[in-house]
């Protein structure tokens, strides 16, 4: 590869060299997007000051669906639809979302579009629709199971639509799959003020691993930092965080 | 009795015991006068191949409104030979009459012999039973040596209603040239249709996806020049074993985009079963509304129309009541405060009472758990059940009456909703019905989960 000139000061070097691999990636679209921010309390994790638009991310865990809310309201800056897909099964199980809770916390559910697909082959070829359309700017999906291929189809999908796809799932899902990034979402037991939640990432394209805890403002839906608990994960030279990168 | 049963000397009237004596082969099987209805029905879409005003007379006919259709078969013997080569490979036995009036050739194709009746007079040598009078009425008339239709004229028009009834009088008038009543045909033909006939039929679904795309087209252009879009689209495959497959469809804006039309087809026609081909297919836009030309990259309504473009899609892949939006409803039982409506109907943005007090997710039923609380009215300590665990911290009660006012909550108590934080960290929201010290025992029951 031919050497470029690359700028003199840090942060400019390190964001020519971050689209440089995005290039490398065929991500080169991603680039024009800008990511979904989520505050200070989660730049540890996420270097490229939040969570990327046109990727997915799966979020497991039982407080998965509280931080898929926050993500989706800080994404729903830009005009289009929440569109948030399950199937039968999943709504017997985990329930749905109900509107008066989310237009309390910021949402308006006049956004919202419920697909409640009757089984998860139905739902993964409605997701697949939703993701590839322009016109949803998150979409929830509560897969019972997502294959490789199913992954790509939506990452294509998703690349298409350019919205975010979160994939909200009941237990960690150890297969390996297409998504940007993995989460565990555990909720902290804390008897007085805001919901707390421990957010561990387990996984993503940028090898960073690690978790943190952070407070959930529930009116506004922000998450403000309460302790970084120790991660070694965020220093990129950790074994295991090596070897996540050459598994992408 | 079609030419079978004449073949085999079975008559109207013969008890069946007779019947199977004489023939003991003979397979019996019930009347079944609805499954007939349907049949005729189907096979009266069918014929809207040759006019789009298709009305069922009776049990056993069909009326075809054929004015202005005629020339397109080659004048009125061509349709009628038409209509006789289409039964005859159905394998229906028929008779087929072709007359000014209808009540005419409906006495030419059930009592005569058929075919274009050229002169009015010559149904006056038909017996009189073909005005459907009731059987003692025409005794009576047989008796007077009135045995047909022409006999009934010379006698006086007036007494001859008073003696038999006003039907009488009237159908002598029809005859005459009076005015018939209205014709009711099956369904209105629609302004906007496309249509493609084959003689070979189409066998495969690529074949069919194909003449559909073509339809779809051909409506397009036709609402394009009117300036109108389809709100909905019904499309008919008329199958060569004598089935009419119906497929409807509706957007949730109206529309005329070939592609978009097209894809909600598709996917409707992947599962549809075509038998052994399909020879004819009919595409119309049974309703349509003014749509204005638009150029796509001006203006802001992109995103409505990105919207609509991704509602139906989901709407004819999964059905338009599994695509749903949100609607407030004003009452004070919080599970009842939403209703979902098909998403192409747009949602009253009506103004949402939003509380932190509401969970982010509704449980499909209730959780029954059981409880422990330190005093009657207050918080639960613990839950115990289907989830259970300390609580460490609650908000609430909120207290809840049931509209007593509706069937389902005539016996319903009064509930208290608490939002409860349970210490792995959950946050959940239950409810107690009932009060301690009533006769029945309070019951706990989780409804939703804020995390």
């Amino acid at each position: 590869m031919n050497e470029v000139a690359l700028p003199p000061d840090s942060a400019a070097r390190l964001a020519a060299l971050r689209a440089r691999i995005r290039a490398l990636e065929g991500r080169g679209a991603g680039l024009a997007v800008p990511p979904v921010r989520l505050g200070p309390a989660l730049t540890a994790l996420l270097p490229e000051g939040g969570l990327a638009r046109t990727a997915l991310h799966e979020l497991a865990g039982p407080a998965a669906t509280l931080f898929a809310v926050a993500i989706a309201k800080a994404a729903l800056d830009r005009p289009g639809l929440l569109v948030w897909c399950l199937d039968e099964a999943g709504a017997r199980a985990r329930g749905i979302p109900w509107p008066p809770g989310l237009a309390a916390r910021g949402i308006d559910p006049s956004r919202l579009l419920l697909v409640r697909a009757p089984d998860g082959a139905a739902l993964a070829r409605a997701t697949e629709e939703a993701l590839a359309s322009p016109a949803a700017a998150v979409v929830v999906a509560e897969p019972a199971r997502v294959d490789l291929d199913l992954g790509r189809r939506w990452q294509l999908a998703v690349e298409r639509g350019g919205g975010l796809g979160l994939l909200l799932r009941a237990a960690p899902d150890p297969t390996p799959s297409a998504v940007a990034t993995r989460w565990w979402i555990e909720p902290v037991a804390a008897e007085k003020g805001a919901l707390r939640l421990r957010l561990v990432l387990r996984r993503s394209r940028s090898g960073i691993e690690g978790s943190v805890e952070v407070r959930v403002d529930e009116p506004g839906l922000a998450l403000h930092p309460v302790a970084a608990l120790a991660d070694p994960a965020t220093a990129p030279a950790c074994p295991a965080s090596r070897r996540a990168l050459e598994r992408d | 009795m079609n030419a079978a049963a004449e073949a085999l000397r079975l008559v109207p009237g013969l008890p069946l015991a007779d019947a199977r004596a004489a023939r003991p082969h003979l397979r019996v099987l019930p009347a079944a006068p609805e499954e007939d209805a349907r049949a005729l029905r189907a096979l009266a879409l069918r014929c809207t191949r040759w006019s789009p005003r298709v009305a069922v007379d009776g049990a056993d006919a069909l009326m075809l409104d054929v004015r202005g259709c005629a020339h397109l078969w080659g004048g009125a013997e061509g349709l009628l030979a038409s209509v006789a080569a289409a039964f005859a490979r159905l394998g229906l036995e028929h008779r087929a009459a072709l007359a000014e009036r209808r009540l005419a050739a409906r006495l030419w194709a059930r009592f005569g012999p058929g075919g274009i009746l050229s002169d009015a007079r010559d149904l006056d040598d038909l017996p009189v039973e073909a005005l459907e009078l009731e059987e003692e009425a025409c005794a009576v008339l047989r008796r007077l040596g009135s045995r047909r239709i022409g006999d009934l004229r010379r006698l006086p028009r007036a007494s001859l209603a008073r003696r038999f009834g006003l039907a009488l009088a009237r159908a002598l008038e029809i005859l005459d040239g009076a005015e018939e009543p209205p014709f009711v045909p099956l369904g209105e033909p629609a302004r906007f249709a496309a249509r493609i006939a084959r003689p070979e039929p189409i066998a495969t679904r690529a074949g069919i996806a194909f003449a559909c795309r073509r339809l779809v087209c051909e409506l397009c252009r036709a609402l394009e020049s009117a300036g109108r879009g389809a709100l909905r689209l019904v499309l008919e495959l008329h199958r060569v074993d004598g089935e009419t497959v119906r497929l409807a469809l509706g957007t949730s804006r109206p529309s005329r985009d070939p592609e978009h039309l097209f894809r909600l087809l598709r996917y409707r026609l992947e599962r549809l079963d075509l038998g052994f081909g399909v020879e004819c297919a009919v595409l119309a836009a049974p309703k349509t509304v003014v749509l204005p030309a638009e150029q796509p990259e001006i203006g802001a309504p992109a995103d409505a129309r990105a919207a609509a473009v991704l509602i139906d899609r989901l709407a004819a892949r999964l059905g338009a009541e599994r695509v749903l939006r949100p609607e407030p409803v004003a009452t004070h039982v919080p599970e009842r405060a939403v209703r979902w409506c098909p998403a192409g109907v747009e949602p009253r943005p009506g103004p949402w009472v939003g509380s932190l007090s509401r969970p982010l997710r509704l449980f499909a039923r209730p959780l029954p758990v059981r409880a422990l609380a330190l005093v009657p009215d207050g918080p639960p300590v613990r839950l115990e059940g289907a989830i259970a665990g300390r609580v460490i911290a609650a908000s609430g009660p909120e207290r809840v009456l049931p509209e007593w006012w509706r069937a389902e909550d005539a016996s319903a108590r009064p509930r208290d909703f608490f939002r409860i934080r349970l210490e792995d960290g959950r946050a959940l929201w239950c409810a107690r019905e009932g009060l301690f010290g009533e006769a029945s025992a309070p019951a706990w029951s989780v409804l939703g989960s804020f995390s």
